[in-house]
């Protein structure tokens, strides 16, 4: 029977590995009632302090918001990166397609902060965009709207 | 079945199944499930930009909606810059009823319209852009005690207000 239990959280616990998008701790993603599955892809995490690509530290929101450019170059430097990686393992043609991304903002996030960080995205033709957000049930909205 | 035969069949079979070590399964791996269940959902709003370097050419001629948000209001406009509602604050913050109502009216108007342009001030917070994007791309209404979603702008571009 010991041997069972190995197995089955084994089991367990590669199945529940199986959701795509990391469950932020320090991220309070806004609700939505977007009901799309999240696919696999880079992810850009966003909180309060910093921007990062695939958990790997890129850039503070701070220093990204106080340059004038309408860029974020480390950003754009990272998701280069990721890129060549992928060329690497791929072999792929050099012919441009959209990539998906999925951003994870935190819910305080300023509208320009977000605007740098999806054109530089497009910038790196990283077109496919997907704002991750935490599905509320449409009953509770029909609740909210109800009291206006 | 009468006791006495009962106790002649439980002698003919094999000794009791023992379901202890079972049960002790059962125990561990139901609190383990119920902390892996995902009580909070992730799911995503789809996004497409145009990828850099192809210019978007808009035919003008059409009518194009435009959401505008801003600091403390929030404008339905079309893409010749004349004002179809301006939506002010109430005391809790954007009136994303109102929006809700006011885009099913001009969706009325417009049923085959899919797409809407919203343009945003710098300062707005993430949280007011999904709301807002969430009311511009359906909304919910209960119908007979059903609920149901119905579509009013789902292709959303996204840009900077004027």
């Amino acid at each position: 029977m010991d041997i069972f239990t190995i197995l089955v959280f084994f089991l367990l616990v590669t199945s529940s590995e199986s959701e795509v998008l990391p469950s932020p701790k320090a991220i309070k993603l806004p609700e939505s009632s977007a009901e799309k599955i999240p696919r696999k892809s880079i992810v850009v995490m966003v909180n309060n302090t910093d921007i990062r690509v695939n958990g790997e530290f890129v850039i503070t929101v701070d220093s990204a918001l106080r340059n004038k450019a309408t860029m974020i170059s480390p950003l754009s430097n990272m998701l280069k990166k990721y890129i060549r990686k992928e060329r690497s393992i791929k072999s792929t043609t050099n012919k441009k397609k959209s990539r998906p991304v999925t951003i994870m903002g935190d819910q305080k996030i300023p509208y320009k902060l977000l605007k740098k960080i999806m054109l530089t995205c497009a910038q790196n033709d990283f077109t496919n965009i997907s704002l991750a957000v935490i599905s509320k049930s449409p009953v509770s909205v029909n609740k909210t709207q109800g009291t206006k | 079945m009468s006791r006495i035969r009962r106790r002649k069949l439980r002698h003919e079979q094999a000794p009791e199944l023992n379901i202890t070590a079972f049960m002790n399964l059962m125990v561990i791996l139901v609190p383990f499930l119920l902390i892996t269940a995902v009580f909070s959902h992730l799911t995503v709003l789809e996004l497409n930009l145009p990828s850099a370097g192809v210019a978007s050419k808009n035919k003008k001629t059409d009518f194009e909606l435009q959401v505008t948000i801003r600091k403390n209001l929030i404008d339905l406009s079309d893409n010749k810059g004349g004002l179809i509602k301006r939506i002010r604050n109430n005391n809790k913050g954007y009136n994303y009823a109102f929006l809700s109502q006011t885009l099913k009216q001009i969706k009325s108007r417009f049923p085959d319209k899919t797409n809407a342009t919203i343009l945003s001030s710098p300062d707005v917070n993430y949280e007011t852009l999904v709301s807002v994007m969430d009311a511009v791309r359906m909304y919910h209404a209960a119908e007979n005690g059903e609920l149901i979603n119905a579509e009013l702008f789902p292709d959303i571009s996204i840009g900077d207000a004027p």
